[in-house]
């Protein structure tokens, strides 16, 4: 029995180090910012509406329900299935959608919406305040961020609905933008695999680990799309990207910037998008040389953020230096990215000062379905040894990253990137707050919470943003982690294909998409 | 039948056995399968609102004898990642595998039992430092590496099949075949080695056996003992090893359908160990054991119908 035993064991031995080394797991960065690079840029074609574009991608979407299905590249897709009340556009701000105008009161405490008149569903019925209702509810039921906030929600006619909150927050607005669904289409999860939005395309087909069709929805209230459908086809890998789009059998993906070395330009349009995730050398500030406010600030002279982007990313990333991204263009304050710039005597007197001047030793535990976290931690790991200190790397897998790192903050440093899953600095900046559930840097700062309450509390625009970024001067000042950058992805499509639209979040617009000849 | 019973009782005990291993091993392991559906930004109270709903928060042992008690009685219990019964989603999937498997199993004994007699008959030549040649390189090869060398030159530079592009058996059988053939050449490979190499050993054992000289004596032809009595003899040498062979056929398929995106049990199970998705995994665990148990049950009674001398070995 001996040998037959060992026979699986090998099985399952292989499929797991084939398992640790070939998904790309949830909160992989994606699409935004406008084009900055189209590689072959000819006399601008005419739009040909019909055909269907093969997107690849390598994490397979396997539930397509809105309000669980979170992971990263399930929303990515979803974007074009499902609509809010209202929509985010290209510069981070939200728009009216099922909803045909908004109002909210002086306190932020209420917020009518209007519907759009004639809005439908994709199983042909018209959206209504039930239908809204029932949504709102069910994003209560399952805990969306910003929904707790919710005292009441009533429709005084068949046009409008009427949100009040507990507590005055201008920022709903961000989470407004949730899917509404028809009454009782989930009632016994049907969601998960027959969903039902309002979105510019409507769920086709799904086979599992084989693909997912999207097909143009008809009777859509506004800009419809070019495409006839859109067949997401899950690949094994990341690093089989490229394979599958040299044979033919996808037109277009994402990927990270090392793609661009490998494609031919002649033959593929090339779009520059930032991921909208912050890249950091997060520092665990409960863990002992870490809990010293002029350590990390010696971590954070040391670090070469300018470096890591052109060894690891060929030059395509955003330098930063605090916690929000540059997509959300009205908060973000970019003058923060040179808040440390490279000085390793400073660093080094700095570390003196904390009594480490002959260094120390730590571990970062990497997540290894990462490539380009891991590789960011090699080229640390050099920078670092200038200013005497040791850092270890140890591969983790996501699985594992998630609960020792992410839950139970077990661990010294770790390099990962942070998405919000809301347009919102909140999705961004409410991590760092002291008794935050996620603050897993275990960063503590009177000075941070309160700017940070304020700004929630705030319904001023100018001191919402005032307020914002003093948080995130916080973050660079007290040196909470060392912030490195936000990644470029690229979208790569063959030349029958053209038309893109970023956003400041993670998302894939297809409905832009159009054939060319 | 007192041995058969006996063997039933071993197989029994060994699913057993490894039900527990798979149950425990993956409980063991860190990650946390609502965590993972719900990615870094979800709040507790809606991780644990999930975790409550798997039935992941219920102590080890209750999970278990729930997930045992209804696997024995067929009910495989529900995907957490898919959100379909386990059942559902195998369906479709084993065929692949299995036509993949059965591909493999066609092309080895096709190529390597010939390939061994072959070898047997050109012993001492350089023909036959040649095929050892192949025949060690072809062990030494991994199935990943072969597949990734397939895809490259039989995908990319000749054109045969588009990497990337499976394509299902239920819209076109000659498609599916197509694209399957690398597949189950990369997998068929180092096992066609060990045949061929195997086959050789028993065929060359076997024509120095008495019979055969006795034989040779009575003026038939080399060729003529060689296929009428040696062949069938070593045959029955080689029984065992195709039964071990099921087992790495499984394994490899594992690995290939990774590489070449394959949607059959293999790719099933890696991506139901990444995302924990426990019940699935150990669905599949316990299908893949079933199988490779079975068949070497299976094995172990044809080989003493064959020769019924074993029978007084297991006694």
């Amino acid at each position: 029995m001996n040998k037959r035993l060992s026979v699986l064991a090998l099985a399952l031995t292989a499929a797991l180090t084939v398992a640790a080394c070939a998904t790309t797991a949830a909160p992989a960065p994606q699409a935004s910012a406008p084009a900055q690079e189209s590689a072959s840029a000819e006399t601008a074609p005419a739009i040909k509406d019909g055909g269907e574009f093969v997107y690849g991608l390598a994490t397979e979407v396997n539930n397509f329900d809105p309000f669980k299905a979170t992971t990263a590249d399930a929303k990515s897709i979803y974007f074009n299935i499902y609509e809010g009340l209202v929509k985010v556009t290209p510069e981070g701000t939200f728009e009216p959608a099922v909803a045909e105008s908004y109002e909210i009161s002086e306190d932020a405490k209420t917020f009518t919406f209007t519907l759009r008149d004639g809005v439908k569903f994709h199983n042909g019925s018209t959206v209504t305040t039930k239908d809204v209702l029932y949504s709102i509810q069910l994003a209560i039921d399952n805990a969306l961020n910003g929904f707790g906030n919710i005292e009441s929600i009533e429709a005084p006619d068949d046009k409008t609905v009427v949100v009040t909150l507990k507590e005055g927050n201008i920022d709903f607005l961000s989470a407004a933008s949730t899917a509404i669904v028809p009454e009782g289409s989930d009632d016994n999860g049907e969601h998960a695999l027959a969903p039902i939005g309002t979105g510019p395309f409507k769920f086709g087909e799904y086979a599992v680990q084989d693909y997912v069709t999207l097909e143009r929805f008809d009777d859509y209230w506004g800009e419809p799309a070019h495409l006839d459908s859109v067949k997401v086809k899950f690949i094994a890998s990341s690093s089989d990207y490229q394979i599958s789009y040299q044979s033919g059998a996808i037109d277009g993906f994402t990927a990270n910037a090392g793609i661009t070395e490998q494609i031919d330009k002649n033959t593929a349009k090339i779009f520059v998008a930032n991921s909208n995730a912050v890249q950091l050398l997060a520092l665990n500030n409960d863990f002992e040389p870490f809990s010293d406010e002029n350590v990390r600030k010696a971590l954070c002279y040391a670090v070469d953020s300018t470096e890591i982007i052109d060894t690891v990313n060929y030059g395509y990333g955003v330098k930063l230096g605090s916690g929000l991204i540059p997509g959300l263009t009205a908060f973000y304050d970019e003058t923060l990215a040179d808040t440390y710039d490279v000085d390793i005597e400073k660093a080094k007197s700095l570390l003196a000062e904390a009594g480490y001047a002959d260094g120390f030793t730590f571990t970062v535990r990497v997540p290894s379905v990462y490539q380009v976290h891991v590789d960011t931690a090699q080229v640390i790991v050099n920078q670092l040894a200038k200013i005497g200190v040791t850092m270890n790397i140890e591969q983790v897998d996501w699985a594992t990253w998630l609960e020792k790192v992410y839950s139970n903050r077990d661990y010294e440093a770790t390099i990962i990137s942070l998405d919000g899953s809301i347009a919102s600095p909140t999705a961004f900046l409410a991590r760092y707050v002291s008794d935050a559930h996620n603050n897993f840097v275990n960063f503590k700062s009177d000075a941070y919470d309160e700017a940070y309450k304020a700004a929630v509390a705030s319904i001023d625009e100018q001191e919402r943003i005032a307020k914002f970024k003093e948080c995130q001067k916080v973050l660079a000042d007290e040196a909470a982690s060392v912030y490195i950058q936000d990644i470029s992805n690229i979208l790569v499509y063959n030349n029958h294909f053209d038309g893109y639209v970023g956003y400041p979040l993670y998302a894939v617009d297809f409905s832009v998409i159009y054939k060319v000849d | 039948m007192r041995y058969i019973i006996k063997k039933i009782i071993i197989l029994i005990l060994t699913m057993l056995l490894i039900s527990l291993f798979t149950f425990f091993a993956f409980h063991i392991i860190p990650g946390d399968p609502a965590r993972l559906i719900l990615g870094t930004e979800a709040s507790e109270e809606k991780v644990a609102l999930l975790r409550s709903q798997l039935g992941t928060d219920l102590p080890l042992s209750t999970q278990y004898t729930r997930w045992i008690g209804g696997f024995v009685r067929g009910n495989f219990g529900n995907s957490i990642r898919y959100s379909m019964p386990v059942s559902d989603l195998m369906k479709g999937r084993i065929e692949v595998t299995v036509l993949l498997g059965l591909m493999v199993i066609v092309l080895v004994l096709a190529i390597g039992i010939p390939m061994g007699v072959f070898a047997a008959g050109k012993k001492n030549t350089i023909i036959e430092q040649i095929i050892n040649f192949f025949t060690m390189l072809g062990i030494s090869f991994p199935g990943f590496f072969l597949s990734i060398l397939f895809i490259w030159i039989f995908g990319l530079i000749l054109h045969l099949f588009t990497p990337g592009r499976y394509v299902s058996y239920e819209n076109s059988w000659p498609e599916f075949w197509r694209f399957m053939f690398f597949p189950a050449l990369a997998i068929a490979v180092p096992e066609i080695a060990i045949l061929t190499k195997y086959v050789r050993t028993a065929v060359l054992d076997e024509l120095s056996e008495d019979y055969v000289r006795t034989a040779h004596g009575k003026g038939i032809s080399f060729y003529a003992i060689l296929y009428g009595h040696v062949l069938k003899n070593a045959i029955v040498a080689i029984i065992p090893l195709i039964g071990m062979m099921i087992g790495s056929i499984f394994s490899g398929s594992i690995i290939v359908e990774q590489v070449f995106a394959i949607p059959g049990i293999g790719r099933l199970l890696i991506s139901s160990v990444t995302g924990r998705d426990f019940p699935l995994t150990q669905t599949l665990v316990m299908y893949v054991a079933l199988v490779i148990v079975v068949t070497n049950f299976i094995v172990d009674i044809l080989i003493q119908v064959i020769d019924p001398r074993i029978r007084l070995q297991g006694k």
